[in-house]
């Protein structure tokens, strides 16, 4: 069921569609910022974009940070609102369930094709961004104290506390961040996949994803929800930010990710409870 | 779904003419797997809250020390500690020129990362999603990372007056600075607080200066073995008449252990630029270059010797008053005077008796007060934990001619 769900997903044409999207805008960014040579200013923009110019080995960060807030839980959204309503819209739902396939089997199957989904999407966009930034940036500078001229190198970037990253610990503190943002989005994943179980239509599934999306930022920095705050599925899609700091903070993106881990198994259990006695008629 | 009724829902036989289906809506209802998902969530809920509803059981092997001693305790060392604080400010503070960090910093919630070895041996970092700006202390050398500058600024001996920065708001260090200025005062035990998994006792003072802002100084210490220093967890500051903290700081998570001392050691990135610099001049800041020698006292307050003011490093600058009820004087350049002064009545600046409203304004925060002055040959800004009154006098003494 696994090995049938992930070779739809592979063979959907917006699957790839998104996942192109998804690399091209960091892309465009870098061309623009390289052609311009107007980089952020430090503070503003999406974090580590000041600091592109500088060492392009780092973009992948800032790219990662370009399609954190929009255009990848857009994606997400739309794949995982697809999941079940997408077999109900077309009529496929009820001839899917006739086959000896308990419900739960089929959504925690719908649930790992849309895992890796996420995951995929992270990977490409780092690995696309990598090589866009070593293109249109080049690898780090030199000192300009005085001392001996020194340059950042293959594999190696500054961190956000002055201490070079070497090239193992970068590919470490990389994958981290690809697993971390993977289960952020998987939140977004198993939220839509719930709102798949309640309506036979995607759009609106991907809209209901949207909307939590929307109103857990603008919840965020309201004072007087300061008491959920800290649940909110959005509150700590930032932590991987830390993975970037010397020594590595990890206190952030622990919480983040047991956060994320609650959502995912409340949203999934919702899908199933909803499911599983769900009239099918579709 | 296709429901029978009827005799087929029933299990019996169709009768003549009852071969017919009707497709009705199925009952909705909370089923066991949506109530045991409920159940789920809340604990899933409930334990990520219990931090804040967990009683707070006291710290053991710890004896109970009495305010007085814990007063002592925080203020007779360093304890090494690592870990991450949060301090929240809403003292509301206008827009300045050139002082807009320093109104940031008191005005929003900034994420602070501490990491102290001993007293002059420590790394204070302001960690932003955009970046950080880390603050070293080694021996009598400041070091100071800038990430969004790309640069590494050396600083050879401290000033003893400039702006406040993250490192001032660590809770360790906050609370020492407090405690230590208001030694004389009573202080009161506070109940136990629950901060970063330790149940911490706390002491209150509060200032007898009628005069002060301040109406009470929080803090919850961490107490140690018998003789030894106690670690401040997290400090709270109110105005007078005021219900909740004007500005709070405290640890979320936080482990009694020093760090590595590779983590203390400044390091320049290839790429990255480094300089050196003299302590921050908080006059040259606002342009206020040039200004006389800041008089003996202001307001019927003395002036507070400072290190360093006799060769000076401080030109022009005084601070005044006594514990926690102090204002200091500030000489500003005109442009910045006047730049201040005409954007303080969106920030609920009001003209000052005796000055032409475009040449003084004051603005009142419950906390701290703010009185810039404009006139011929130069401004000056004076600031302070101190009721708009004494701030309003002292501005008149400075400029003759005027009376209230």
């Amino acid at each position: 069921m696994i090995g049938v769900e992930l070779a739809l997903m592979l063979r959907r044409r917006r699957v790839w569609m998104c996942w192109a999207l998804l690399c091209a805008l960091p892309a465009l960014v870098a061309v623009l910022v390289s052609a311009t040579g107007l980089a952020p200013p430090p503070g503003r923009g999406a974090a580590f974009l000041s600091a592109v110019t500088t060492n392009g080995q780092i973009f992948p960060a800032a790219a990662l940070a370009l399609v954190l807030p929009v255009f990848l839980p857009i994606t997400v959204a739309v794949v995982a609102g697809d999941t079940v309503a997408g077999e109900a819209s077309t009529g496929m739902l009820r001839y899917l369930l006739v086959r000896p396939v308990g419900r739960l089997r089929m959504l925690f199957a719908k649930l790992v094709s849309v895992a890796a989904f996420v995951l995929l999407a992270v990977a490409f966009v780092t690995v696309t961004s990598y090589v866009v930034g070593i293109a249109a940036f080049g690898f780090g500078g030199t000192t300009t104290s005085g001392g001996t001229a020194a340059v950042t190198g293959f594999g190696a970037v500054p961190s956000l506390s002055g201490p070079v990253i070497e090239p193992v610990d970068l590919l470490t503190r990389t994958l981290l961040t690809v697993g971390y943002l993977g289960l952020c989005m998987l939140t977004l994943g198993a939220i839509g996949i719930f709102f798949s179980t309640l309506t036979d239509s995607p759009l609106a599934a991907a809209l209901g994803v949207l909307a939590v999306v929307v109103t857990s930022a603008s919840l965020q920095p309201l004072e007087a929800a300061g008491a959920v705050e800290q649940f909110l599925p959005t509150a700590h899609w930032l932590a991987w930010i830390d993975l970037f700091r010397d020594p590595i903070l990890y206190t952030a993106v622990d919480r983040g990710a047991l956060v994320q881990l609650g959502w995912i198994l409340v949203a999934f259990g919702a899908a199933w409870a909803n499911l599983a006695t769900k009239d099918v008629t579709s | 779904m296709v429901v029978p009724r009827g005799a087929a829902a029933r299990g019996e036989p169709p009768g003549p003419g009852c071969g017919t289906v009707e497709r009705v809506p199925p009952p909705r209802r909370f089923g066991r797997r949506a109530l045991l998902v409920g159940a789920g969530a809340a604990a899933l809920v409930a334990a990520g809250t219990a931090e804040g509803w967990l009683p707070a059981t006291p710290t053991a092997g710890a004896a109970e020390p009495t305010p007085e001693q814990l007063r002592d305790a925080v203020l007779s060392g360093v304890v090494p500690h690592t870990g991450l604080a949060e301090s929240t400010g809403g003292l509301g503070l206008p827009d300045i020129p050139r002082l807009e960090s320093a109104s940031a910093l008191l005005s929003t919630t900034t994420r602070i990362r501490v990491q102290v070895a001993a007293r002059d041996r420590w790394r204070i970092d302001q960690l932003t999603p955009a970046g950080e700006i880390d603050t070293y202390r080694l021996g009598d050398t400041e070091y100071l990372w800038d990430y969004g500058g790309n640069r590494l600024t050396t600083i050879r001996g401290t000033a003893p007056v400039r702006l406040p920065r993250a490192s001032d708001l660590a809770p360790s260090d906050l609370a020492r600075r407090l405690l230590g200025i208001t030694a004389t005062e009573a202080v009161s035990a506070l109940p136990p607080r629950r901060i970063a998994g330790y149940a911490v006792p706390g002491i209150r003072v509060v200032p007898a200066d009628p005069a002060g802002t301040v109406g009470r100084i929080d803090v919850w210490a961490l107490p140690g073995p018998a003789g030894t220093p106690a670690l401040p967890m997290a400090v709270e500051i109110a105005a007078k008449g005021a219900a909740g903290p004007v500005l709070s700081t405290a640890f979320t998570s936080v482990e009694a252990a020093p760090p590595s001392g590779l983590a203390l050691r400044p390091d320049v990135p290839p790429g990255a630029e480094s300089v050196s610099a003299r302590p921050g001049d908080l006059a040259g800041v606002l342009r206020g270059l040039g200004a006389p020698p800041p008089p003996d006292s202001l307001a019927g307050r003395a002036r507070v010797e400072l290190p360093g003011s006799d060769e000076g490093a401080l030109p022009g600058i005084g601070v005044y008053g006594t514990g926690v009820s102090r204002f200091v004087l500030v000489p500003a350049g005109r442009d910045v005077a006047r730049q201040i002064i005409g954007g303080a009545g969106a920030a609920g600046g009001v003209p000052i008796a005796g000055f032409a409203p475009d040449r003084a304004v004051r603005v009142a925060t419950p906390l701290l007060g703010l009185v810039v002055v404009r006139r011929r040959g130069g401004g000056f800004l004076l600031a302070g934990t101190v009721v708009p009154d004494v701030l309003e006098a002292a501005a008149t003494e400075l400029v003759p001619g005027v009376r209230r």
